[in-house]
C-alpha cells in the first residue's frame, strides 16, 4: 500500500513538473529577452516623384475615321485627318500633347481591342489598319513607308516626345476585295510612358 | 475705342481656335515604383491624378494585365478631375490589393498547423503599370465606313516585391496544450484523492 501511495506521489510530482515545465518553454517561445541599445540615429530621407500628363488634339480625339469607301480594293487609304493641317502644309492634325506640367519625356504606345467589326461580325483583320507617328509632322512625316499594323498588344510608336511637345500620327487601311459592306469600328487606345520604360 | 474692339475680336478669336483645339487630358504623379511587401498582406498606394487642360475628365485607376494575378480586390469607380488641377495639387487616388501567399511552408500537423518557413526560394516579383485610363471614348461620327474610336491612358511602371518572412516552429501551442492537460489530470488525481480521504473519515468516525 505505501509503495503505491510512493508511485502515485511520483507520478503527480511528474505532472506537476510538465505544467511548469510547458509553463516556461511558453513564455520563453513568446518573449525573448532584449538588452538596451545606447546607440543614437537620423532619418536621411529622399522623394523622387515623376509626373505626366497628355492629352489628343482634337481630331483624334473624335476618333481615326476613313469615310465612305466606293472601290474595292482598296489600300493605304488616309484616315480623314491624315493631311490637313492648315499651319504646316499637308501636315497631319492627329497629335497627342505632352503638357509643360511634366517633368520627364514621354514615349507613346498604341493598341486595338480588335480588329474593324462590322455589326455583322464581319471584321476587317488588325493587319490591315496601320499607323505611324513622328516627333513632327510635314507633307511626308509620319511616312506612310514606315506603317506598321495595329496589334492588340501595345507596341511602342514614338519615344522620347519632349515636354511641351507633340507626338503626330498617321493612320491608313487596306480592304480586301471581298470585304462586305457595312460600317466597320473598333477602339484604338494610346498610352504614355515615361521614356525607356516598357509598353 | 476701335483699337480696343480689335483687340477684343482678335483675343476671343484666338480663345476659340486654340481652346477646342484640346479635348481633356490625363496627367499623373507618382512617388513609388517598387513595393516591398510581405506575402499574404494587404497594400494601398497611393496615386495623384491631374488634368491641366480646360476641360473636365474622368479617369478610372487600373493595374495591368500582368499585375492582375495579384489582384484580390480593387475599386474600380470612375474619378472626376476638375479642368485646371496641376500637378502640385494633383487628386490622391487610392487603391489596394492583397499579395498571394507564395512561398513553401514546413508543417508538422495537418498542412498547416505547427509550420516553419525557410525562405530558400527567389524573391517572388511581379512587373506591370498602374494605368490611368480616361473613361469617355470618342464618338465616332455616323455614317461613312466607321472607324476606330481613341482612348488614352497614362501609366507608371510598378514593381511588387513579394517578401518572404523566415520563422521557425511555434511550439507555444503544443506547450500549452501538454500544460493544459498535465495540469487537469494532476487537478482530477488531487480531488480523487481528496474525496477518497474524506470518505475514509468518514467511515472511520460512523465505527
Amino acid at each position: 500500500m505505501k509503495n503505491f501511495d510512493k508511485k502515485n506521489n511520483s507520478f503527480n510530482t511528474l505532472l506537476a513538473f510538465v505544467v511548469v515545465a510547458s509553463f516556461f518553454l511558453f513564455f520563453f517561445q513568446s518573449f525573448s529577452i532584449t538588452g538596451n541599445a545606447t546607440e543614437g540615429s537620423t532619418i536621411s530621407n529622399v522623394s523622387i516623384a515623376k509626373y505626366l500628363a497628355i492629352t489628343f488634339g482634337d481630331n483624334l480625339s473624335e476618333g481615326i475615321q476613313f469615310g465612305t469607301v466606293n472601290t474595292l480594293p482598296a489600300t493605304n487609304i488616309n484616315a480623314t485627318h491624315n493631311n490637313d493641317s492648315t499651319s504646316i502644309s499637308g501636315g497631319t492634325t492627329y497629335t497627342i500633347e505632352v503638357h509643360d506640367d511634366s517633368n520627364t519625356n514621354v514615349d507613346f504606345c498604341i493598341r486595338a481591342n480588335a480588329g474593324l467589326t462590322s455589326a455583322g461580325a464581319d471584321v476587317i483583320g488588325l493587319g490591315n489598319e496601320t499607323y505611324n507617328a513622328f516627333s513632327t509632322t510635314n507633307a511626308t512625316y509620319p511616312l506612310l513607308s514606315g506603317e506598321t499594323s495595329l496589334t492588340t498588344g501595345y507596341v511602342k510608336a514614338v519615344s522620347n516626345i519632349d515636354v511641351g511637345s507633340m507626338a503626330y500620327w498617321r493612320f491608313w487601311l487596306d480592304i480586301p476585295a471581298a470585304q462586305p459592306s457595312g460600317d466597320y469600328n473598333n477602339s484604338v487606345l494610346f498610352e504614355g510612358v515615361t521614356t525607356g520604360i516598357a509598353c | 475705342m476701335k483699337k480696343n474692339i480689335a483687340f477684343l475680336f482678335l483675343t476671343l478669336v484666338l480663345v476659340l481656335t486654340v481652346v477646342p483645339l484640346y479635348s481633356a487630358g490625363v496627367g499623373l504623379r507618382w512617388e513609388q515604383e517598387t513595393a516591398l511587401v510581405p506575402e499574404n498582406s494587404d497594400v494601398c498606394l497611393t496615386y495623384g491624378v491631374y488634368n491641366p487642360w480646360p476641360k473636365d475628365s474622368y479617369v478610372k485607376v487600373q493595374l495591368s494585365e500582368s499585375l492582375q494575378e495579384i489582384i484580390i480586390s480593387s475599386d474600380n469607380k470612375v474619378d472626376s478631375i476638375p479642368r485646371s488641377t496641376f500637378s502640385n495639387s494633383s487628386i490622391p487616388v487610392r487603391f489596394c490589393f492583397k499579395t498571394p501567399s507564395i512561398y513553401k511552408k514546413d508543417c508538422l500537423l495537418l498542412d498547416s498547423l505547427l509550420c516553419s518557413q525557410s525562405c530558400e526560394e527567389e524573391m517572388k516579383i511581379y512587373e506591370g503599370r498602374v494605368e490611368v485610363v480616361e473613361v469617355s471614348e470618342s464618338q465616332l461620327k455616323e455614317g461613312g465606313s466607321g472607324g476606330s474610336a481613341t482612348t488614352m491612358t497614362v501609366s507608371a511602371p510598378l514593381r511588387v516585391k513579394v517578401q518572404c518572412i523566415p520563422y521557425s516552429t511555434d511550439y507555444s501551442l503544443v506547450y500549452i496544450v501538454v500544460g493544459a492537460i498535465a495540469l487537469i489530470i494532476l487537478a482530477w488525481r488531487i480531488y480523487k484523492r481528496k474525496s477518497k480521504v474524506n470518505s475514509q473519515d468518514k467511515i472511520k468516525k460512523k465505527k
